[in-house]
């Protein structure tokens, strides 16, 4: 990454408080990212990008400095033009800014475009504002799993900094993976309103869903499905605002979740969660009555939707964000029969390779008593007593029921172990196929540079985009730390400072 | 019989070792239909190389576990029959638990594959087929029960003994041994007494494509009595397939192809050039259909058959040709011209290839 100094000269202004996070997201970052230059073929966006929060004084007459530097490739491309002119209640700070934190300097050092900003938030809603903020940058650097993003708070002196990165080549543990299948395109329904007030264009969702985390190379351990997340994007890959779109709310029109032996409700995130990127929507899914829990892993059926928009008229910039996102709720409502049918067929052979897995390990469950019954046939029924002795050895027990017993933990635990190579995960035209994503991407349209999603420091999914913006995506495969938790909940990954 | 609990006992202990060394228990068997573990040696047939290719049947699978709990399970099934000296029939086992094994089918190729795996033909580990071939002709035997058996050519015919390995005391006076395709065309043969008409003859049919009993059967009377052996099939692709069995043997039985094949059996009738020779009419010729092109096709690419330059011969003019004929053709120029004429001028004249 070659590091250039550029400062930013802002015109400053003084205004009255405004929320923080609000205004860093509508201005300073979505600046940002609306006035990146899209990738070329094949490009992967890198670079890092800082934003860190000083905040001093007692109650009441808290002063915050604000830092936001872009390093690396984020930063190219980016005119000062772009973010020219302070936002409403920011004072511009001159000059060259010091490290907040020294875990700051590594990426201030290297970063081209710097800026340095001043407000007086109010001191009762400081840490919601952080929280939101933190939320949001987790959130945006899901799809750009190339960035490091670092969020340092600091406050009288107390520093507390998160950082979401690019995973160490090589550390991920086996199939650190999660495998997306790519859906095709679903068109949305723009209402009129929306229309009306300049929002242009064609408008559609790009889906992707996987499961998480990657249990395929482990074919026999057993697994559920315990959760549904769902993550939203604007086209640029921000996240979409809240509040949660009413579509949202009820799970059934995902899917015929009895179909597949499933019921499924909306659940709020539980408190704690801070280290995970927190779904749009999260829905809970139970086994129908009399299915077996037990100890069966967990998964999470991962749902993204990339939002599109197409205007030959008009490039989408930030007046253009805040349209779709003011109607955001309604387009998806009114779009309600079309995204149920494309996401159907994602969702639906995600649900069958769960039940395929099933069906196989009760047919692997059914073989094993009959091979134990065999050994201990032929142990028992044997009048070699070289044979028996040699035996009983073997396993280290002193009678045949002792041996039979010791077989049968011996053979239940080497086969829930039975790991398999990374590579049989992409099974040539399975869901995740780099050819079928492939194919998907040549559907009209020209092709985009291939997509990447982190959830979390360790995690990411990648493929070949149709879409645009670094959101967009095509089939391919992705990345997931095992130590992913399923239920309801992403996997986190960021490095708490 | 020692040698078979030995080698039950040296699976269950590989399996037992694995379990111990936390490791999946893991059956090996040679791909044993694969052609590229097939050579060919015209002293012997088709045999499998020495150095052939395996496939593992894991444990912790969930593809290949079934077959490998049926593996096992059978395996423990003959060593019990083997201790206590009884025998089961393939369709027995089949009975003994259809929910578990599935289909005959299965049955069929696990013992096949156990048989394969430890080296030991299917007869020892005390599993038997019924039989289908039928015998008749100048020769008796003693069954290993005691029972003495005697096929000479009457009302009667005799099934091939299904415990082929036991017989003894074989007794002939035959000049030679006629192998037929047909069921059909072995009844009118025996309703013609051709048994009796020419020199002293044993007639065996395997009523298609034969099985493992009729097979040892012709290669123990080669190997007792060492008497030309001919054999009588209809001209067409599936006949002269049939023929290689007997001949050559198999792919899927290579592995036991030293008991099984006679090299030196020779194709008597109904040659395609028989057709031609006889002025057969093409109107009770029939054409050929896309398998029999297929088949004939495959059979002509057989390492066998680029040895036999007659053979291959015979195979042209059948391709050339494209028409088969069963040997109830030759009833088309008289009613027993098969056992009247055209059997003894083939025999008496050295008509075969």
């Amino acid at each position: 990454m070659v590091a250039l100094l550029l400062l930013l000269v802002l015109v400053p202004a003084v205004v009255d408080v405004a929320v923080l996070s609000l205004q860093l997201q509508a201005v300073v970052l979505e600046r940002l990212f609306l006035g990146l230059r899209p990738p070329e073929s094949g490009e992967q966006r890198r670079g890092s990008l800082l934003v860190a929060l000083v905040a001093e004084g007692d109650t009441g007459r808290a002063r915050c400095t604000v830092t936001v530097a872009a390093a690396g490739e984020l930063s190219c491309g980016v005119g000062a033009e772009a973010l020219r002119g302070a936002p409403r209640g920011v004072l511009e700070l001159p000059g060259v800014p010091r490290a907040p934190a020294p875990c700051c300097g590594r990426i201030l050092h290297q970063a081209r475009l710097r800026l340095t900003f001043q407000l007086s938030p109010r001191p009762s809603t400081l840490s919601s504002d952080c929280a939101e903020l933190r939320r949001f940058l987790h959130k945006t650097s899901a799809v750009y799993p190339e960035v490091e993003f670092h969020f340092c708070v600091s406050v009288n002196g107390a520093v507390a900094s998160h950082t979401y990165g690019p995973a160490e080549p090589g550390g991920a543990p086996r199939c650190s993976r999660i495998h997306p299948a790519l859906g095709t395109p679903i068109r949305l329904r723009v209402p009129p309103p929306a229309a009306a007030v300049g929002l242009g264009g064609e408008l559609s969702v790009l889906p992707a869903a996987a499961l998480c985390p990657c249990h395929r190379p482990a074919p026999n351990l057993p697994t559920r499905l315990a959760a549904v997340a769902l993550f939203l994007y604007d086209p640029v890959g921000l996240p979409a605002a809240p509040p949660l779109p009413r579509l949202f709310q009820d799970p059934s029109w995902l899917t015929d979740w009895e179909r597949f032996g499933f019921t499924a409700a909306p659940r709020t995130p539980p408190e704690g969660e801070e280290e995970l990127v927190t779904p749009d929507a999260t829905y809970v899914v139970r086994q129908g009555a009399g299915a077996p829990v037990g100890d069966r892993h967990p998964q999470t059926l991962l749902l993204f939707l990339f939002l599109r928009h197409d205007d030959p008229f008009q490039a989408y910039d930030a007046g253009a964000r805040r349209l779709l996102l003011a109607h955001l709720d309604q387009t998806l409502l009114s779009s309600r029969p079309a995204l149920t049918r494309g996401l159907r067929t994602l969702v639906h052979p995600a649900l069958e390779e769960l039940r395929r897995r099933h069906e196989s390990q009760e047919r692997l469950a059914r073989s094993l008593p009959v091979v134990l019954d065999a050994v201990t046939a032929v142990v028992t029924g044997s009048t070699s007593a070289r044979f028996r002795r040699t035996c009983l050895r073997t396993m280290q027990v002193e009678d045949t029921a002792a041996l039979a017993a010791a077989a049968r933990r011996s053979l239940a635990e080497v086969t829930q172990r039975c790991l398999l190579p990374c590579a049989s995960c992409e099974t040539p035209g399975a869901p995740g196929d780099p050819r079928r994503g492939e194919g998907r991407a040549r559907e009209g349209g020209t092709r985009h540079p291939p997509f990447r999603v982190r959830l979390g420091g360790s995690l990411r999914a990648e493929g070949t985009a149709d879409g645009g913006g670094g959101g967009g995506g095509g089939g391919g495969r992705g990345h997931a730390s095992p130590e992913q938790r399923g239920a309801g909940v992403v996997a986190g990954g960021g490095r708490p400072g | 019989s020692s040698e078979v609990l030995e080698a039950i006992e040296n699976v269950i202990q590989d399996v037992l070792k694995s379990l111990a060394q936390k490791k999946a228990p893991v059956l090996t068997l040679a791909n044993r239909s694969d052609w590229r573990n097939i050579e060919f040696k015209d002293s012997v047939g088709l045999q499998m190389t020495p150095h052939y290719t395996t496939k593992q049947i894991r444990s912790d699978c969930p593809r290949s576990a079934p077959k490998f709990a049926l593996m096992l399970k059978m395996l423990s099934m003959i060593y019990k029959m083997v201790q206590s000296n009884t025998y089961a029939t393939k369709r027995d086992i089949y009975y003994s638990d259809t929910l578990l094994f599935g289909s005959q089918s299965v049955v069929d190729n696990i013992i096949s594959d156990i048989s394969c795996m430890l080296k030991i033909p299917r007869r020892s580990l005390h599993i038997l087929s019924t039989t289908k071939g039928f015998v008749a002709g100048n020769l008796s035997y003693t069954e290993e029960d005691g029972t003495k058996v005697n096929c000479t050519c009457g009302a009667t015919v005799l099934t091939v003994p299904s415990n082929v390995q036991g017989i003894k005391n074989l007794i002939s006076h035959a000049e030679f041994m006629l192998i037929v395709e047909k069921d059909a065309t072995f009844q009118r043969l025996l309703d013609d007494d051709f048994c009796n008409k020419l020199s002293p003859c044993i007639m065996i049919t395997g009523r298609g494509v034969p099985d493992l009993n009729t097979r040892l059967l012709v290669r123990k009377l080669w190997d007792t009595f060492q008497i030309p052996i001919f054999t009588l099939m209809d001209a067409d692709p599936h006949g002269v397939e049939i023929m290689c069995i007997y001949k050559y043997g198999s792919v899927s039985m290579s592995f036991e192809a030293h008991h099984l094949t006679v090299p030196s059996i020779k194709w008597l009738g109904l040659l395609p050039s028989d057709l031609q020779r006889l002025n057969i009419r093409k109107d009770v010729l029939i054409p050929f259909t896309k398998q029999d092109q297929k088949k004939l096709a495959s059979i002509q690419k057989r390492p066998y058959i680029a040895c036999q330059p007659t053979w291959k011969k015979e195979l042209e003019i059948m391709a050339a040709s494209r028409l088969k004929a069963e040997i109830q053709v030759l009833t088309s120029l008289s009613s027993d011209y098969l056992s009247r004429v055209y059997l003894p001028n083939k025999l008496q004249f050295g008509g075969w290839l």
